[in-house]
């Protein structure tokens, strides 16, 4: 009996101890992509993730750049947290984001109509560079990879939507960039599924990559979103994120809540943190 | 012999603990000494055209410390927070590389000249060395604005610019 109340509270103990120890570092918190020997699974109610610890990313309102969260009729964005996992088994890399959301804005079907998003970004780095571009968006000629679910292409919705298009039909050949005021074509290929490959050298130069590499699957039920994002983890892209198992890069999230009319620039985001992937 | 194995632990919990706690008091105390970066030479020695007293010494209801309020409110302290601790409701999800000041901290902006301050609120923190989530307002406020600005943060943070050798 006393054997047994000595662990208990020799546990509680250590527990506490380990508690109070600070677990941010300079490069923020840690994300560890866990070493698994399955399959990686695509969707976010898998069993596999039930196994897998996860850390709680703080979020604020896109203050930085216009448009700003300020110009939301709330003053602000909602989300003020995501939840992300991740695994990899050596050829697929896999992210698990969950964060509470009490609406699901998951079609354009008008104008007004505000889409629910989610995006991870990773800074792409030449070879032999080691400053690291700037959290929002990237900066200069230091570039992010970014992948963008958006909750309207669920449900297979993704095929009808051209790639670069907002809208079913649409059809579009080029965009049209207003920052840098020049029009550029549209990549050729089909979507895939919900997510977005794309690329940023600072605000206002979001580009959809001519290679769509990564897939995923948004799931929302009892006011939360669970979002599996995933890719193989080598590409023969040169602007994609490079992972290698046993290193540490940043990472960084955005989330976007169609309820509160957010858009654009106008979400909820986090700076740098550290990708450890086993 | 029985109370020992109950007490052990709890004994064990309060010197780590206590450890723990010291040596983040000790690093903290360590950097407390900042380096701030040196200014563009447009921005050195400017004076605010506004007052040359000492802000922290100009009354509440001054018309450039109120306009000054008026605008950190809705701005500046969603961040930095409206005691100017660093603590404002945005703060949390900006931690890396470098979190929202605490203007209160002697070792910020009392170590700084206006001029200084101008430069930081113009450019914000997207360049190096920063990297940081401060916004450019460079091109969001007029230049009274900015200084108005500048009156009220030293007024609220309780802390008076560095002083001209």
């Amino acid at each position: 009996m006393f054997k047994k109340v000595f662990l208990f509270t020799l546990i509680i103990a250590l527990s506490g101890v380990i508690a109070n120890v600070p677990l941010a570092n300079p490069q923020g918190l840690t994300v560890v992509s866990k070493s698994v020997k399955v399959a990686i699974p695509s969707d976010p109610r898998d069993p596999v993730w039930d196994k897998v610890v996860g850390i709680t990313i703080p979020l604020s309102s896109q203050i930085i750049a216009n448009p700003r969260a300020f110009a939301l009729p709330k003053g602000k964005s909602s989300v003020r947290q995501v939840a992300v996992k991740s695994i990899n088994n050596g050829k697929e890399i896999a992210f698990l984001l969950e964060w509470e959301d009490s609406s699901e804005n998951a079609a354009l079907d008008n104008t007004a109509a505000y889409r629910d998003a989610a995006a991870i970004e990773f800074p792409v780095k030449k070879a032999g560079e080691k400053e690291t571009p700037y959290f929002g968006m990237g900066h200069g000629d230091k570039m992010v990879n970014i992948w963008q679910w958006k909750a309207d292409l669920e449900g297979g919705k993704e095929r009808a939507v051209p790639l670069g298009a907002s809208y079913p039909g649409e059809g579009l050949k080029y965009s049209v960039d207003w920052y840098e005021g020049r029009i550029y074509n549209l990549p050729k290929k089909v979507r895939k599924g919900p997510v977005e490959d794309l690329n940023a050298e600072g605000f206002g130069t979001l580009t959809l990559q001519d290679s769509q590499d990564v897939m995923g699957k948004g799931l929302w039920s009892g006011g939360k979103w669970r979002v599996v994002f995933f890719r193989a983890i080598t590409t023969k892209d040169k602007e994609d994120a490079v992972f290698k198992r046993g290193t540490t890069m940043p990472i960084a999230f955005a989330i976007w809540d169609g309820g509160n009319l957010e858009k654009d620039g106008q979400k909820s985001i986090s700076t740098w943190h550290e990708l450890k992937v086993e | 012999m029985k109370k020992i194995f109950m007490i052990l632990p709890l004994i064990l919990f309060l010197i780590v603990f206590s450890n723990v706690s010291a040596a983040e008091k000790k690093a903290e105390k360590k950097v407390r000494k900042v380096i701030h970066s040196t200014p563009p030479l447009d921005y050195v020695g400017l004076e605010n055209p506004l007052s040359g007293a000492d802000p922290k010494s100009l009354p509440d209801n001054d018309p450039n410390i109120l306009a000054g309020k008026r605008l950190y409110k809705a701005t500046c302290a969603n961040c930095h927070g409206e005691r100017a601790d660093g603590k404002g409701p945005e703060a949390e999800g900006f931690v890396t590389p470098i979190k929202p000041v605490d203007m209160t901290d002697p070792e910020a902006i009392a170590q700084l000249d206006q001029g200084y301050v101008l430069w930081r609120i113009d450019e914000g923190g997207l360049d190096e060395p920063f990297y940081s989530a401060m916004p450019a307002w460079k091109d969001d406020f007029t230049e009274t604005e900015k200084w108005q600005i500048i009156l009220y943060l030293y007024k609220n943070a309780g802390v008076s610019p560095k002083a001209k050798k």
